[in-house]
């Protein structure tokens, strides 16, 4: 039989939920739920959660022995801040924290090899915004825009994996267009926030992130609309003369 | 099959070994580089935009160049925006669509070197002879043996002309090949060409011939 015991503590504006699973006689299933009005902050390694944690809580196998678990969440504590909704034997499971091979585990145990944030440079950073994980899209505070696409590093080595930000990733644009493009996204994605935003909050939010009021009025008031369309109709019509001139590479070959 | 080539200390030659292997295997090498790759870069979608959601691994494979391969972007933006859990489905994916499919490992033992191993069938270490390159080295196979990555063969690189390899293969548990010292394979490796093509008869070529002998050994066991 399982004993359950919890503790919570409020430190600004943060719960801290302790839980204590004493007297685990095998291999236990357990379910941990949190009970707090809040998102569960669950324990991280290398930024990846620890194995076990949901969004709900913990559900994992324990034991033997005594386990102890504890996460955070911004909710203001209850009681009881968190309940044991279910515990069974499971002689055969392996018990969380064995280390494994599975991907998220090596990531855990020898750390995340992507560069920091901060050495990043700015032009490229629309990548983030169109990054699919939240650990990829955790902080983008304090990246400023820059002015211009040209002031961006276009250098012959910046290569494809900015040419493809199109969501069509089979056809590689030429790399000087990339970075543009990305700053592009970013620019317009900045804007669709600025233009969402509602309340104070929100808007105070938005513009922060902006980069403050000076950068959300050189925004509003840069032609990148203008910009986007004229590019836009230029690359139609020359894609219309190319689709118009067939080569007869056969016959010329045949020729020469 | 998937093959992990790693060594742990920079510069000891990781990616021409593994360029020169895959060329030798007609197999395809990854650059599994993130941060500071080190292969040829290709045209198209590269290893960042498979490992950030933007292209299937399929479409990264570049095959126009002299070894078919998956080549990784430049950028730190793109390292960044990759997810390197992705990796290991990736090279799984790639796996089923090629013979060999021979991973560039980063220096180090982070993540990036791990993630390869824990999905490699085999691991081939790379050392020179130096005490730093050497004590990287068995810091890597440690790793390898914990994730499953037999030691398949250790390169021991920019050797002299006729090593003495026995102490290094007792150190490691595993047959040493030795790559000589080369001009001709230095040359080659800048280029983004293999040995086998530009020098066929070098000592280099031969020595990726018996390294590739010993990985197809490896595998039939």
């Amino acid at each position: 039989m399982v004993t359950f015991d919890y503790a919570a503590s409020h430190h600004d504006g943060v719960t801290l939920v302790s839980v204590s699973l004493r007297d685990i006689d095998g291999p236990t299933r357990v379910t941990v739920r949190n009970r707090l009005d809040g998102p569960v902050w669950p324990p991280r390694s290398e930024g990846v959660p620890e194995a076990g944690w949901t969004a709900a809580g913990f559900d994992g196998v324990v034991g033997p022995g005594s386990q102890t678990l504890g996460y955070a969440t911004p909710a203001p504590p209850e009681d009881p801040p968190v309940e044991l909704a279910e515990a069974v034997p499971a002689p055969d499971a392996e018990a969380v924290g064995e280390r494994t091979d599975r991907p998220a585990d090596v990531l855990r145990e020898l750390g995340d090899p992507s560069p920091p944030g901060d050495a990043v440079p700015t032009a490229a950073t629309g990548h983030r915004t169109a990054a699919p994980t939240p650990r990829r899209a955790e902080r983008d505070d304090g990246v400023r825009s820059v002015s211009l696409p040209e002031s961006g590093d276009v250098g012959p080595d910046r290569n494809a994996s900015d040419a493809t930000d199109s969501r069509d990733a089979t056809v590689a644009l030429p790399p000087a267009l990339g970075p543009w493009l990305a700053e592009m996204e970013r620019r317009a994605d900045t804007a669709e926030t600025l233009a969402a935003a509602e309340t104070v909050p929100e808007a105070t939010a938005a513009v922060r992130d902006a980069g403050g009021l000076d950068e959300v009025r050189a925004l509003a008031a840069a032609a990148d609309e203008r910009q986007l369309r004229t590019l836009a109709k230029r690359a139609r019509s020359l894609a219309q003369r190319r689709a118009a001139a067939t080569i007869p590479v056969e016959t010329l070959s045949a020729l020469a | 099959m998937i093959l992990a080539v790693t060594g742990g200390k920079g510069g000891v030659g990781k990616s021409t070994v593994a360029y020169n292997l895959a060329a030798q295997l007609d197999g395809l090498v990854v650059d599994g580089d993130l941060a500071m790759a080190d292969l040829p870069a290709g045209h198209g979608p590269d290893l960042h935009d498979v490992l950030s959601g933007r292209a299937s691994p399929e479409a990264a494979v570049c095959d126009d160049g002299p070894v078919t391969m998956v080549p990784c972007g430049r950028t730190l933006a793109g390292a960044r925006a990759s997810e390197p859990t992705r990796l290991a489905e990736t090279l799984d994916a790639l796996d089923r669509t090629h013979r060999w499919v021979v991973v560039d490992s980063p220096a180090g033992l982070r993540a990036d070197v791990g993630l390869p191993l824990a999905v490699a069938d085999a691991s081939v270490l790379v050392t020179t002879r130096s005490t730093a390159a050497l004590a990287d080295a068995l810091r890597v196979r440690e790793l390898a043996r914990e994730l499953d990555a037999g030691l398949c063969r250790v390169v021991l690189n920019r050797a002299d002309p006729d090593p003495a390899t026995e102490s290094v293969a007792d150190r490691f548990g595993a047959p040493v090949v030795s790559v000589p010292d080369s001009d001709v394979l230095a040359t080659a490796q800048r280029h983004g060409h293999p040995v086998e093509r530009t020098a066929p008869d070098s000592p280099a070529a031969s020595a990726f011939e018996a390294l590739a002998a010993g990985v197809y050994f490896c595998s039939s066991v």
